[in-house]
Order: C-alpha cells, then structure tokens, then sequence
C-alpha cells in the first residue's frame, strides 16, 4: 500500500540542495536544474502533494491536524518534521541593507552572483566552513574577499590549530584578506545598499556585498509550540520518532542520539538528513531499524577536497598523518586509543577508514596511525 | 542529450534520456533511479554513487581521476570497469551508454 505524502515547503521554489549553493553554483559551475533536488513531475508522479509557498504555522496533536498559512488544515496520521534551520542573523545595525545574504537559498546565491566579481570586494562575516567556501568561491569570480571573524582562529569551534592555520595561509595565498579576532558592530550603506561593515575598533572595511554566515538556529517553534519535548532542536529517539509517537523529526531540525558519543545533539549535514529519514522511514513502516552510521561531512575549497568523519568530544590526543605543506594530510582525533574523529584534506583513505574505525571503536596504534608509510588498510587491520 | 540505460542489480532496466552536462548520477538520481545513493550529491566524496560502466563505453567514459581512484578503493566489489558515476559528465558522445548498478552502494 502506498500512502499519500505532502510536502509544504516556506520557499516559493523548488526544493534546493544547501550545499552546492556555497560551492558549484556560486561559481557559475551548476545550474539551476542540477541544483533542485527532484524534477517537479516526480512528485506528482509519486504521489506526493508538494505545495511551494505554504507553512506549517500550527500543529493540533490532539487532533492530528497541521494549520497551514493558506488557512487550510491538513490531517494526518504520521507527521514528520523536516523544517531544517535558518541562519542567525547579527542583530546589529545596517543587517537589513541590500546586498547582505545568509547564503541559505537559491535566491541568495543568485543575489550574491549579480553582487560581485572582478572589482567588488565581498566581506564575509564568519571564518566557519560555509564562510569558507563562500571565500573561495568569490576569488573564484574574482572579486576581492575579506573574512571577519571574532575568534582568533579560523573554524575556531570545529576544527584543531594545525587545521586552522592550514587554511588560514590556503586563502591568504589565494589572495583572501582576514579580520580575526575582530568584532562586526554594524553595516554601513549607501542608497540602502550595504557599502561597508563597521568594527568595534572603529575601522569601516568598504565590501560591495556581505555574507554573513554566523552559525544557525532550529526551526524547532512549530514543535515546541504544540509541546513535544525541545533541547536546541526537537528531540528524538534513535528511530526519529519525538515524544508524540505519530510524529517524527529529521535532519537539521532534530536534536537526536548518538550512541557512539554517548550523548545527544544536534547536526547539521545531508548524510546526517539522510540517516534520519531512513530511520524514520524504517519505523513507519515497520523494517528493523538501519545499522547506526558515522557521521561526516564534506567541504570544497578551490582544489582542497575536506571530508570530516565524527566529531572530537571528549578526544584527548591529536595525531597529525602526513605533511600540510604537501596539502594532503589528516588530523585524527582519539580519546584514549580510540578514535573519535578525523579531517582529511585531499586524503580519502584517511577518511574513509576513519569513519569505519570511528563506529567500530576499535583501539587504534597511534604510531602507525601517524606513520603515512603504513597505509590506512594495515593501520586499522 | 545521451540516452542512457541503467541497470538495477536485480536486472531491472531503466532507459533515460539525460541532458549534456549532467553527470551520469545525476541522470538517475532526478529520475529516482534506485541502486545510486550518491549521498554527497557529487562531490566525489562518498562513493555511494558506484556503477559498472559497459565494456563498449569505457574509453568513451575517460578515465578516473586520481581521487575518484582513491575514494573506489574503498567501494564494495570494484572492477576494471567500476566508477563513481558522478565524475561521468553526460555528452552527445555517450548515447547509448550501459551502466550496471552494484548489489549496494553502503
Ligand atoms: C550554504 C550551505 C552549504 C552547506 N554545505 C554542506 C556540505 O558541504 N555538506 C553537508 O553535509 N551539509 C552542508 N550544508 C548543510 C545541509 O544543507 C543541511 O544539513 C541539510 O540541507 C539539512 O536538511 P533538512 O531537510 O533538515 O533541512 P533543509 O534543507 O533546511 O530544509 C528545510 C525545509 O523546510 C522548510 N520549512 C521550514 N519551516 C517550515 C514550515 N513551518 N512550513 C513549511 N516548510 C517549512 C524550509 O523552507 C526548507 O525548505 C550546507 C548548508 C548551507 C546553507
Ligand atoms: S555522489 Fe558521492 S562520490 Fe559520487
């Protein structure tokens, strides 16, 4: 039996994959047709009703019943959340100018593409992975780029020293100018259109357009409003189910176990959407619950393919396998012998068995894990 | 444009018209082909997206890059003829192309 699905999206387009929108098609290297998710016929071919431009503003539990922002009401008997995260935005003056963007649509990166290129500056506020490759893709097209950020560091809250300064001196020899250590107190403007950003110290950093990309927060109101238990995202059972059986949440929005961290939180990348939606496909209906996967990630920056697999919690001990001058190398990070996560620059290898040691918790030997010699098959033999 | 038969492991056919510049995963993921996870949605970072290509095609298909070699190193079941059929860009050239799905892509 195949039952009905709706889909409502807030977005007036169809819907879009987040992260070639940093990458392939602010560069120009995507199109608008390889960056919707789904051609618009198979949804109806699928049986699923999707609807472009309508919310879910409420959610009547006792009812079983969505409130959508066209009026109408939507029954259901299993509802799943998948309202993602939106980026925070800088509650400072001037963030509401033109030219401005948290690059979180097509539409911003379309916006973004007519804003610069060759004799624009970009300012980019945050030195995370999206401010990163958003960096990158401006000197891509050629225009100058500055990135603020507040820290010290660059990737300050993911990433260890050795990686940060890999990819500080990466940009700066790409021709990326950076603000760190700084603070953004303001935006300047002229005609209404973002001419400059303004810092504590007082200095004004002219930029023809801005992103800003300062981390994000859960769309997490329409489930906390009708009380399903919220933890800086809807919380979630290992099969994604919340604390109403009949409804599920996933992918950015969900707060969900990791058993092989021995906690709880909240991730924000496809392969961890992906799993979500397998679980709670797999509870709906009825099929034994899908082996537990390692989390991880990806990010390209000009040539510099990044995978990360896991996430360092509680990793006492860095060991650092190959050269970064040679830009091919990996930081893993171990609690005791074993291993909790690693960043691969341009080393697959490095990733791929990671990930597998990483779930399997197996002790590791950290002077062959170090040694490059050894390859990464006979490390985790 | 390439018309492009993809073959699930069970011997399912599926034959698609692709347009040029998609790559080859693509062609099946946006028709919901299944056999083809491509998780990381093309950037050779994954290797869900693993297919065998059909001898006939293979120099038309070019050859891996240096780092879709090292990322198949760790797919399940490579052969001579096996690629991340994401980093196959569709082209006029490539009509009539076969690709087989392995048994999983995880
Ligand atoms: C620029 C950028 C680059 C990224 N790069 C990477 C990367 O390289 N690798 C990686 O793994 N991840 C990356 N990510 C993260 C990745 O895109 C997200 O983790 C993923 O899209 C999460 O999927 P989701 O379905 O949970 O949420 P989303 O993709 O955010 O989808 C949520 C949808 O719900 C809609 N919605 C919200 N509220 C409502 C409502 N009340 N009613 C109706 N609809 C609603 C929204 O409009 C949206 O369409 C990137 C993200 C961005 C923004
Ligand atoms: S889609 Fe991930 S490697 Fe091809």
């Amino acid at each position: 039996m195949r039952g009905r699905s709706l889909w409502s999206a807030r977005s007036r387009s169809r819907r879009t994959s987040g992260p070639p929108l940093s990458k392939a098609w602010l560069k120009g290297e995507a199109d608008a047709d390889s960056l919707a998710l789904k051609p618009l016929e198979f949804y109806a071919e699928n049986g699923i009703d999707f609807r472009p431009g309508v919310r879910a503003v409420q959610l009547k539990r006792s009812d079983r019943v969505v409130v959508l922002s066209d009026g109408s009401t939507l029954n259901y008997d299993v509802l799943i959340l998948a309202t993602g995260a939106r980026a925070f935005a800088l509650p400072i003056p001037g963030a509401d100018l033109a030219g401005i963007m948290a690059l979180r649509t097509a539409a911003d990166a379309e916006q973004l593409k007519a804003a610069i290129g060759p004799g624009k500056t970009l300012a980019v506020v945050g030195g995370g992975y999206i401010g990163l490759e958003v960096a990158a893709s401006g000197r891509a097209l050629g225009a100058e780029v500055v990135v603020l950020e507040r820290e010290a560091r660059l990737l300050a809250r993911v990433a260890c020293n050795a990686l940060s300064d890999f990819f500080r001196s990466y940009h700066e020899a790409r021709g990326v100018r950076f603000e760190l250590g700084c603070s953004v107190v303001g935006f300047e403007g002229t005609d209404g259109r973002v001419s400059g950003v303004k810092l504590a110290d007082g200095r004004v950093l002219p930029c023809d357009a801005a992103v800003v990309g300062v981390g994000a927060a859960p769309n997490d109101e329409l489930a906390a409003e009708a009380g399903l238990a919220t933890a800086r995202g809807v919380v979630v059972d290992l099969d994604a189910r919340t604390s109403d059986p009949n409804i599920f949440a996933i992918g950015d929005v969900a707060h969900r176990p990791m058993p092989i961290y021995d906690r709880m939180f909240r991730m924000e990348s496809v392969p961890n959407a992906l799993e979500q939606a397998k679980q709670a496909a797999s509870a709906i209906t009825g099929r034994p619950r899908p082996a537990g996967e390692c989390p991880w990630q990806w990010s390209d920056q000009y040539d510099l393919k990044l995978q990360i697999a896991g996430y360092p919690f509680d990793a006492d001990e860095i060991v650092l396998r190959g050269d970064p001058a040679t830009a091919k190398f990996a930081v893993f990070h171990l609690k005791g012998n074993q291993l909790q996560a690693v960043e691969a620059i341009n080393a697959p290898p490095e990733f791929m068995m990671g990930k597998q040691l990483i779930l399997s918790r197996k002790a590791v030997d950290k002077a062959r894990l170090a040694d490059p010699s050894i390859s990464m098959k006979e490390v985790a033999a | 444009m390439a018309k492009i038969t993809y073959i699930e492991h069970d011997g399912t056919e599926h034959v698609i018209d692709v347009k040029n510049g998609l790559s080859v995963m693509e062609g099946a993921v946006k028709n919901n082909i299944p056999g083809i996870d491509a998780d990381c949605g093309g950037a050779c970072a994954c290797a869900t997206c693993h297919v065998y290509v059909d001898e006939a095609f293979l120099a038309k298909t070019g050859t891996r890059s240096a780092m879709e070699e090292s990322m198949l190193d760790f797919a399940e079941g490579v052969e001579e003829n096996s690629r991340l059929s994401c980093q196959i860009k569709v082209s006029d050239d490539l009509d009539g192309l076969i690709v087989r799905m392995p048994e999983s892509q995880h």
